[in-house]
């Protein structure tokens, strides 16, 4: 399928973070095109986590500029970036696991903050939604159970859905893989291999290193809170310092 | 002389219902551990009295018994936005301690430890609350109304982000939820109605001093809320009811009444201990006690 690149739809430009004198990010930029898959990987420590956090909002930069689709979020509060379109998966479950798995994914599509006299319900368009994705993880069935019921596996699947569900321009997925079963691995690589067809872009970290050379459009690889190398698939396989950084240790 | 007497019970029920149902909102769906619910329920109940003995109407009394909490609320709610847990729980709980003070201490305004007599029965639509059945009915009334508004909140989708952010703050945020001004409409709303229970307090004894306002008369209203199981509405009608008949048999065993105060918080302690044990989340709650 061709794949039509629009413009940058993220930047970061000198991106640094610190923390009691570690730089977890030092001076770290840029750009994740629209349409496009790009994935963040390098060692355990190397500051990937850390530049979803600035990103989103959850810890703020020491300096830097974000840009998202051409406005400086680099000072919105984190329920601000989620409305301009940065949605997030964590790399723990985050799941309300009190709330039921439609109330989960309903939140997350419901942006009202402030609606008091109706009851969350879902739209006939919004049931449409979550009941396709549901069915995609064969987890239809887990609609009105407490979220708290669900196993590790079928958590991280309902986590993927809301972060899909909630109205973004962008995908932040940090490490969606991490910790389950080969079958539910390849329901999400399916998954998100059709988000890939949907030109959705999707900003990753992953350590499968086969699914992140199947998947993603560009590669950036970090070490010790800097970039080492960026470019596509192919050019990451070959680049000797990435090997010597990262892909040596497989 | 039983019909008074358990229509005595009922009306303090019904106060008790909407004093635990604010509370529920802001501690059960919210996750705030607000220990300032006396003190709005203490600002309902001497706003009220003293309007009332002013000589104005039952409705503008209760209306600023309960906006009058609910400003303090909004400001306390913006100097604790950022606390959560135990840092939450002393500073509301500090706010609890100044409102008592000044209770006890502004003596032009409260009368101080005297306390506030003749407070007047609200008289409207030709209807006289002077008795305690149609007082009853009153209270009846506005507890039900406040069941119901507290019900429709929490089925909203504000009541589910109020849920969410109890579940997992950050999380709530990444998804676009203003979780400060969400956590300040709940501690407001819920303030609101700890002065309306307050206002009707004051109504029914016609008298309201300090002691009624102590760190000590929020104790039964928090177990209500633990017994009842947190974010369970339910739940907390069926424990109101329970923790105020719970200590009445101590009043027919014959004890001085100097015992009967710390009698009733020892049956509180040891109910709430066997509920903790046995029954964790309370009798219709969802929610884990963390």
């Amino acid at each position: 399928m061709e794949r039509l690149i629009l413009s940058n739809l993220l930047e970061l430009k000198n991106m640094h973070k610190s923390f009691g004198g570690v730089s977890a990010v030092n001076g770290c930029s840029f750009e994740v095109q629209q349409g496009n898959i790009v994935a963040l990987i390098g060692p355990n420590g190397s500051g990937k986590t850390t530049i979803f956090n600035l990103i989103s909002g959850i810890l703020a930069a020491d300096s830097g500029t974000i840009v998202l689709d051409n406005v400086n979020i680099t000072d919105f509060s984190i329920d601000k970036r989620a409305k301009m379109g940065v949605s997030r998966l964590f790399q723990q479950s985050r799941l309300f696991p009190n709330l039921t798995v439609e109330e989960n994914l309903l939140i997350a599509m419901d942006l009202r903050n402030f609606n008091l006299f109706s009851r969350l319900e879902a739209s006939h368009e919004q049931t449409k939604k979550i009941i396709e994705i549901l069915d995609l993880f064969e987890l239809r069935k887990k609609l009105h159970v407490q979220a708290k019921t669900l196993s590790f596996g079928q958590r991280r699947l309902i986590e993927i859905a809301r972060a899909y569900l909630l109205p973004h321009k962008i995908l932040l997925l940090d490490e969606p893989l991490a910790g389950v079963t080969p079958r539910l691995r390849d329901e999400i690589a399916k998954f998100l291999i059709k988000l890939k067809e949907k030109s959705e872009t999707i900003f990753i970290i992953e350590h499968d290193m086969n699914f992140v050379l199947n998947l993603a459009d560009e590669i950036i690889v970090m070490d010790a809170g800097k970039i080492i190398a960026d470019g596509t698939p192919n050019k990451i396989k070959n680049d000797k310092i990435v090997i010597e950084a990262y892909l040596g240790e497989l | 002389m039983i019909d008074g007497y358990f229509i005595h019970l009922l009306i303090i029920i019904t106060i008790y219902v909407i004093l635990a149902l604010g509370l529920q909102l802001s501690v059960g769906f919210t996750g705030l551990l607000n220990l300032g619910h006396i003190a709005f329920y203490a600002i309902g109940a001497y706003s009220s009295a003293l309007l009332a003995k002013a000589g104005l109407p039952f409705w503008f009394c209760i209306a600023v018994a309960g906006i009058l909490p609910a400003m303090f609320a909004y400001f306390l709610s913006v100097a604790t936005n950022k606390l959560k847990g135990d840092y939450l729980a002393l500073t509301t709980l500090a706010f609890s301690f100044v409102v008592y003070a000044l209770a006890l201490n502004w003596a032009k305004l409260t009368n101080g430890s005297l306390g506030i007599p003749g407070i007047p029965r609200p008289q409207f639509f030709g209807i006289d609350f002077s008795s305690n059945s149609n007082f009853l009915i009153l209270s009846l009334v506005i507890a039900v109304v406040t069941y119901f508004i507290i019900r429709m909140i929490t089925l909203s989708p504000f009541g589910k982000t109020l849920e969410a952010i109890r579940d997992d703050e950050i999380a709530a945020k990444t998804l676009g939820k203003n979780t400060a001004l969400a956590k300040s409409v709940s501690l407001i709303t819920s303030s609101l109605f700890a002065g309306i229970a307050g206002s009707l307090f004051a109504y029914y004894l016609t008298y309201i001093d300090p002691s009624s306002f102590t760190f000590s008369n929020l104790i039964p209203i928090l177990v209500i809320v633990i017994v009842g199981g947190l974010a369970s509405l339910p739940g907390t009608i069926f424990a109101t009811i329970i923790i105020v008949l719970l200590p009445e048999p101590l009043r027919f065993l014959g004890l001085p009444s100097s015992l009967i105060g710390p009698g009733r918080q020892m049956l509180y302690a040891l109910f709430l201990l066997l509920i903790l044990l046995y029954k964790p989340k309370g009798f219709y709650g969802k929610v884990d006690l963390e």
